[in-house]
């Protein structure tokens, strides 16, 4: 585990420096952020992990949770046209820190207000699905997997166009897309499962009043689970997101449901989670509670599943509550501490390599280093 | 490394940051928001402004591409003008900008180390908004809002 110690040290070098970013000239920027962080459960008769991973704590400290680290470069040759990479090294699948490219989009803009994209982006299913990776964005040290692991697709590759009006003190913003996807759900022995998704459509409207945001998205895709050669079935799949955000003064408050469709399972995939906040000076206590249901199975949140018939599926659900600080006490940084109680029925995940006398029960201890730069 | 070198790097790097603190801005005078004397805007309200400096909106009251002016990251000025104008400390200043920024949806303004270098930057560019210290307004730019 030596090759992840730098990741541990990158914080603190980075509390050094003060730029935000480098910017080499007018025409190229640099970005990146980064988590370190560590979790701990209280049992070890199960494995904790968040949706897609196959490795966790089994009552050791685990460091591949939510670590991670990203780069980013922009280059603007003109005012209406800019490039953006983003590289990406998270723990998403196969248990495996290695880095790939999440985005990579070229930006128009026309005219005020009017962007146009296209490349590889993320799919916006969620109220922060484009910065959920960003601890330093978020309120909470880990999206809550009752809601953001739900959602099959991560990213597309196509287009789309935004556009932003000011209306007196608020702020409305359309936003259409086009495209196709795919994703990795295990790869073993030279045999590839994935998810290959056809005529991905989605739109979102977003209202930002000042004090409040509000976002409604809708995202449909063709899907096609595939194995090696082999197309294994088709289904119809749509995920809906409503979310609300509250900042005022030293109240922060957060609530998304979520509600995804597909194939002729008749088990319903939603989840939901509110979060609240209130600031003291440099720390923000906070406390959530997320549930959700889904699915149940070895790779529950699959359309492979969903896709083979008519057979109904038996359900698995999912709830926890969460208390949890975060401080920011250094520029550019910040700490978290949060403390999970993780309970499902019956069980699944985030539980995985189950022993007997597990009561599907477990306390999850984090704590993280956020860092933008 | 071993799972007690990570505790304890982690203890450190969370003391650390406790002994870890941030002088408080020293109060400031008033802050004077300025645009470009050819510009047509006469008035901006607070809201306006937190709207164009948080990347909320692109384009200024009235029309045109906003081209925000910032002060350096860490100044007292610029801690300041985020608190008056948006109630916002530094550091949530910085994470709205980095959900914007890593999401592709835009870039944060840019800095300029003295209010001097602000000013003439505004004097020059007609879609051009900053702001300075009241005592160093002057005819080469507009003050649309006084931030007390």
């Amino acid at each position: 585990m030596l090759n992840k110690s730098w990741l541990l040290s990158l914080p603190l070098a980075l509390a050094v420096g003060s730029a935000w970013g480098g910017d080499f000239s007018d025409m190229f920027t640099f970005n990146g952020f980064g988590t370190a962080a560590v979790v701990k459960t209280d049992t070890n008769k199960a494995t904790y992990v968040e949706t897609g991973q196959s490795a966790g704590s089994d009552g050791d400290l685990y460091f591949k949770t939510d670590s991670k680290l990203a780069l980013q470069g922009t280059v603007t040759p003109t005012a209406w046209l800019s490039g953006t990479v983003q590289v990406l090294a998270a723990d998403k699948v196969n248990d495996n820190l290695s880095p790939a490219i999440e985005w990579a989009f070229v930006k128009f803009k026309p005219l005020p207000g009017l962007s146009i994209r296209a490349g590889r982006m993320a799919l916006p299913s969620y109220l922060v699905s484009d910065s959920r990776h960003v601890g330093y964005a978020n309120t909470w040290l880990r999206a809550p997997d009752e809601v953001y692991g739900q959602g099959v697709f991560d990213t597309f590759t196509g287009a789309d166009i935004a556009y932003q009006r000011s209306i007196g003190a608020y702020s409305l913003t359309f936003g259409v897309l086009a495209g196709k996807t795919a994703v990795d759900v295990l790869e073993a022995r030279g045999l590839a499962l994935m998810i290959n998704g056809r005529n991905v459509r989605g739109y979102s409207v977003a209202l930002d009043a000042g004090l409040v945001t509000l976002r409604y998205s809708h995202v449909t895709v063709d899907v096609e689970p595939q194995l090696g050669q082999f197309i294994l079935g088709r289904a119809a799949y749509s995920f809906s997101s409503i979310g609300a955000t509250l900042d005022h003064h030293n109240v922060v408050a957060q609530a998304e449901f979520i509600a995804q469709h597909a194939g002729a399972t008749e088990v319903d995939v939603d989840g939901w989670y509110t979060l609240g906040g209130y600031r003291l000076g440099n720390w923000l206590p906070y406390a959530m509670y997320a549930a959700g249901q889904r699915p149940s199975g070895p790779s529950a949140n699959n359309p492979l599943f969903m896709s083979t018939g008519g057979v109904p599926l038996p359900s698995q659900s999912k709830h926890t509550i969460s208390v949890g600080v975060r401080a920011d006490l250094i520029k550019s940084v910040d700490f978290k501490l949060q403390v999970d109680r993780e309970t499902t029925f019956p069980t699944g995940t985030p539980f995985i390599d189950v022993q007997p006398g597990f009561d599907d029960k477990a306390f999850v201890y984090s704590f993280a280093v956020d860092f933008v730069f | 490394m071993n799972h007690a070198n990570m505790k304890t790097i982690a203890a450190t790097l969370l003391g650390a940051a406790a002994f870890c603190t941030w002088a408080a801005s020293p109060a400031a005078g008033d802050i004077v928001v300025i645009v470009n004397p050819k510009s047509a805007i006469a008035s901006v309200t607070a809201d306006q402004v937190e709207q164009i400096f948080l990347g909320k909106t692109a384009s200024l009251p009235g029309g045109g591409n906003a081209n925000p002016v910032d002060q350096t990251e860490g100044s007292p000025l610029r801690d300041d003008f985020y608190q008056k104008a948006a109630g916002k400390t530094s550091a949530q200043v910085k994470a709205i900008w980095s959900r914007l920024v890593f999401s592709g949806k835009g870039t944060p303004p840019k800095a300029l180390g003295t209010s001097a270098d602000v000013k003439k930057l505004v004097a020059s560019d007609t879609n051009a908004i900053g702001y300075i210290e009241k005592s160093e307004a002057d005819a080469t730019v507009k003050v649309v809002l006084t931030l007390p």
